[in-house]
């Protein structure tokens, strides 16, 4: 009982704040797209069959119905959250198809290469960071820690382009487009794995030199441990803690940023759903897209925050533990006691 | 026949472009068995020395000369593998701060094993077992429950145990300990201490340990080698060097270390404030402080950390605040000066209650109620000329125009000693005792009635803690200030307080006139927290 009550408390505040999160995007993507100027049903109309149509007002108003958009503002917004809560997006102005299909259809893919991207990108980066920690050489460590940011810096087109005309035109390994076949996951995969690994391997990069240079990697090296075991158990583990934050980010980033990635690669994704439906003024489907979004954007910080006790044992709840001597948790160093550093404070910092 | 032969060890290290010596060229030995202090004050390049003879400098340094002759090796010439099967090995090491030294994310047990299973070549369940021993010899109750815990969980005391374990598990030849307990209260910091002598003795084992403190070195070592800018100035057998030093520089390190040689300061020039009788100045009555401690997954938990203080400081006086980390004397400290707020109980300024001022009059108090920090690092703005610090406060409330606000900061300049010619300076360019009295200067500039000093002097070397001492003595009797003064060092009480409070688990335990507190202390905490100050051996 105790023990599910510790989970819950632990758990309970952080569902919630992913709750509001997904609901505060819902509310201000309803409230922006109502703020646009025109009337969403007739611009859809106008894109799809030419400026000069001529629309039969009962028929609006049934394209109204269908997409949710009859009725006052308050309305429109209880019955679409209503709708938003049983799994319904609403239907498409443009293509008359429920939201939530045309989205299913593409999140495999798009799912897939993301996916496949975070993994090669963080993989490399922490291959990368452990050359860059262990190599013998000083030169080779400045080398490859100045690798990465190459990544950030070279946009994904270029990227994606080369890899293309290597690896499809030159080398004929790998399809350039399209996205029937398993292996065309690949090449685009690599070209957002860029930037992805750069940004994370500079957040990575910098909490393991912070770790290096703590007073625990000292001991273990006066310990008498090599450089491989220094690593893996001393610094990776305390260089994850500030890294994992950055994950959490980057799926955030990928879930919406694979636009350039799958036109340039002619595959279909959210990225691309979300470009077409911006020109067709499909807001049905915009709204989906961003809420779709939103909730992979939250569920990857709840994780995220959800793994901080796993990696870290100070963020674990407290259990009762024997104490010899007084009130050991709140002994500190001198420093730590000086009214300027009231937040080392525990005692300060936990009353905040 | 000596362990350890140090011959013209030089350390360098590259900062920027620049490249500074910081050892250069000394000689040390140490004999079997023998503990030996390195003493010096900070900059001495006493750490280098230690971190380089395991050949374990920061990633900017390295050893460019001398030899490091161990059990009859030149350690400066083995191979590295070869080198760190002597680390942890046959020389143990026991770090500054045992706050930062433990790995946050393994248990104890775990951390103690991989020496063991390293070194002597256990397997994982017999380690597990010796791990469980170790934390028991060091005087660790429920070593078992202890070696599951992470350090996290254990004090700053107990921490520091576990790394004088981590450095005897192997039964090393020679143990370095770098300050080994300048992070820790005085009672604990003579159990660890103590511990380490112990486990020297039994094992026969050499110690080298590297200190600031001459009382500690007065207290443990057979010999001591004082080191100033990276060179040997003094060294030999304890009692001749403290009693009798050949060099200047010893002479004024132990004339200023406050463990050894506390005489009561006395203003420099006769008192120029009138002689008013001193009638209480500040008064604190039953102040209470409730902090609610929260841990994740836990029902928050009250925790009392001032519990029902009165106090009063006479005008003109210095009441020394003094307890241990935890004690709650910084949390007092921020209640008298409205920094922070009491739950209940008041605070009076010349008879006035100000407990519950907000808004313009608190502000106003702070014309009569300065505080100065402990850290002089943190406490100025490092973009502001050391002119602009001072004058901030009389900027603040509007006082004078810009070319007097500047005088006043030249002469506040003068009256802390300070050479008018570093008015246009930055903080950075400031040493440590340079920075605390720009920051005394800063706080003097309304001629405030009250000082709130918070370990004023900690973060200072002792012969610079010495003037910075002796500066406030003299302000005191110049201008008639009363002082709040909180500290962990009955050293510096000895030295300044008229009348000294002492301060444990959030409760007085005691208080009075210093001259009676110190020489016949009614509580016996008092007593232990006198005992425990390192230097005895030298008094």
């Amino acid at each position: 009982m105790a023990r599910a009550g510790t989970a819950l408390r632990l758990v309970g505040p952080k569902v919630l704040q992913f709750a509001f999160v997904v609901w505060a995007t819902y509310t201000v993507t309803f409230l922006l797209v109502r703020v646009l100027p025109g009337d969403p049903v007739l611009a859809a109309l106008a894109v799809q069959s030419g400026d000069a149509t001529t629309v039969d007002p009962e028929q609006l108003a049934a394209l109204r119905e269908a997409a949710g958009l009859d009725g006052s503002l308050l309305e429109q917004y209880l019955g679409q959250l209503g709708a938003l809560l049983t799994g319904d997006l609403g239907t498409s102005l443009a293509t008359g198809r429920p939201v939530v299909d045309m989205i299913a259809a593409v999140v495999p893919g798009s799912l897939a290469v993301a996916g496949l991207a975070l993994v090669i990108g963080v993989g490399t980066s922490v291959v990368l960071a452990f050359l860059a920690s262990i190599a013998p050489w000083r030169w080779l460590r400045d080398l490859l820690v100045q690798l990465p940011p190459l990544g950030v810096a070279v946009p994904a087109f270029v990227t994606g382009l080369i890899l293309i005309s290597v690896f499809s035109f030159s080398l004929g390994l790998l399809p350039a487009s399209g996205s029937r076949s398993g292996d065309s996951v690949i090449l685009p995969a690599i070209t957002l794995a860029f930037p992805v690994g750069a940004i994370f391997f500079q957040v990575f990069i910098t909490a393991i030199r912070e770790a290096e240079s703590s007073g625990y990697v000292f001991t273990a090296e006066a310990k008498g441990l090599g450089r491989v075991a220094v690593f893996g158990r001393h610094v990776l583990r305390n260089a994850l803690l500030p890294s994992v934050t950055s994950i959490g980010l980057l799926i955030g980033y990928l879930a919406g940023g694979t636009a350039v990635v799958e036109t340039v690669f002619s595959r279909e994704g959210i990225g691309r759903l979300v470009v077409s439906a911006v020109l067709a003024r499909d807001v049905s489907v915009i709204q989906g897209v961003i809420i779709v979004v939103a909730v992979v954007y939250a569920l990857a910080a709840l994780l995220v925050d959800l793994s901080y006790p796993l990696i870290d044992p100070r963020l674990r709840p407290g259990k009762a533990a024997p104490k010899a001597t007084a009130p050991s948790t709140f002994s500190i160093a001198p420093e730590a006691d000086a009214l300027s550093a009231s937040t080392q404070d525990p005692q300060n910092g936990a009353a905040k | 026949m000596n362990i350890l032969e140090v011959e013209n060890l030089q350390v360098r290290y590259r900062v920027g472009r620049r490249r500074v010596e910081a050892v250069r060229g000394i000689d040390l030995s140490v004999p079997r068995g023998g503990i030996v202090a390195l003493v010096g004050e900070s900059g001495s390049g006493k750490s280098s020395v230690s971190q380089a003879l395991i050949r374990r400098l920061a990633a900017n340094g390295e050893i460019v000369g001398g030899s490091v002759c161990f059990d009859g090796q030149d350690l400066l010439k083995l191979p590295m593998k070869r080198m760190r099967s002597i680390r942890g090995g046959a020389i143990g090491f026991v770090p500054q701060d045992p706050n930062s030294s433990l790995n946050p994310t393994l248990r104890i047990g775990e951390q103690l094993v991989e020496g063991l299973r390293l070194h002597l070549r256990l397997g994982r369940e017999e380690a597990a077992e010796r791990a469980v021993r170790i934390l028991g010899d060091v005087g660790l109750s429920h070593p078992e429950a202890r070696a599951r815990q992470y350090p996290h969980e254990l004090s700053g005391g107990m921490k520091q145990r576990v790394l004088i374990g981590m450095a005897w598990s192997c039964d090393p030849q020679l143990v370095i300990a770098d300050e080994p307990t300048s992070a820790l209260d005085v009672t604990v910091q003579r159990l660890v201490l103590d511990q380490m002598q112990q486990l020297a003795s039994d094992r026969g084992t050499a110690v080298l340990m590297v200190t600031h403190d001459l009382g500690v070195a007065a207290d443990r070592a057979e010999q001591v080698v004082v080191m100033r800018h990276g060179e040997v100035v003094d060294a030999g057998p304890t009692s001749a060097v403290l009693h009798a030093p050949t060099h200047e520089y010893t002479r004024d390190l132990v004339a200023a270390a406050p463990g050894l040689n506390s005489v009561r300061l006395s203003a420099s020039a006769p008192s120029s404030a009138q002689a008013e009788p001193p009638h209480p100045l500040l008064e604190i009555r039953d102040l209470r402080k409730t902090f609610s401690l929260r841990r994740p997954g836990a029902a928050p938990e009250p925790f009392t950390a001032v519990d029902g203080v009165s106090l009063t400081v006479p005008a003109g006086r210095t009441v020394a605040l003094v307890g241990e980390s935890g004690s709650g004397k910084t949390t007092t400290a921020r209640m008298a000066a409205r920094i922070g707020t009491a739950d209940s109980g008041s605070v009076l300024l010349d008879g006035r209650d100000v407990t519950t001022l907000t808004g313009d009059p608190l502000r106003q108090l702070r014309r009569d109620v300065q505080v100065v920090y402990q850290n002089p690092f943190g406490s100025l703005d490092p973009r502001l000329s050391v002119a602009r610090i001072i004058a901030e406060p009389l900027r603040a409330f509007g006082i004078g125009g810009r070319r007097e606000q500047q005088r006043t900061a030249l002469e506040l300049l003068d009256s802390v000693q300070l050479a008018q010619t570093l008015a246009d300076r930055r903080p950075a360019e400031l040493s440590g005792g340079q920075r605390q009295r720009v920051a005394i200067a800063r706080a003097l500039a309304l001629s405030p009635r009250l000082l709130v000093l918070d370990e004023p002097v900690s973060a200072l070397d002792v012969s610079v803690q010495q003037q910075v001492l002796q500066l406030l003595v003299d302000l005191k009797a110049e201008r008639g200030v009363g002082y709040l003064f909180i500290t962990h060092d009955f050293g510096v009480v000895r030295q300044i307080a008229d009348e000294v409070v002492v301060m444990r688990q959030g409760r007085v335990v005691e208080q009075g006139p210093a001259e009676r507190l110190l020489g016949t202390p009614d509580h016996e905490y008092t007593r232990a927290l006198l005992e425990a100050v390192p230097g005895a051996a030298a008094r």
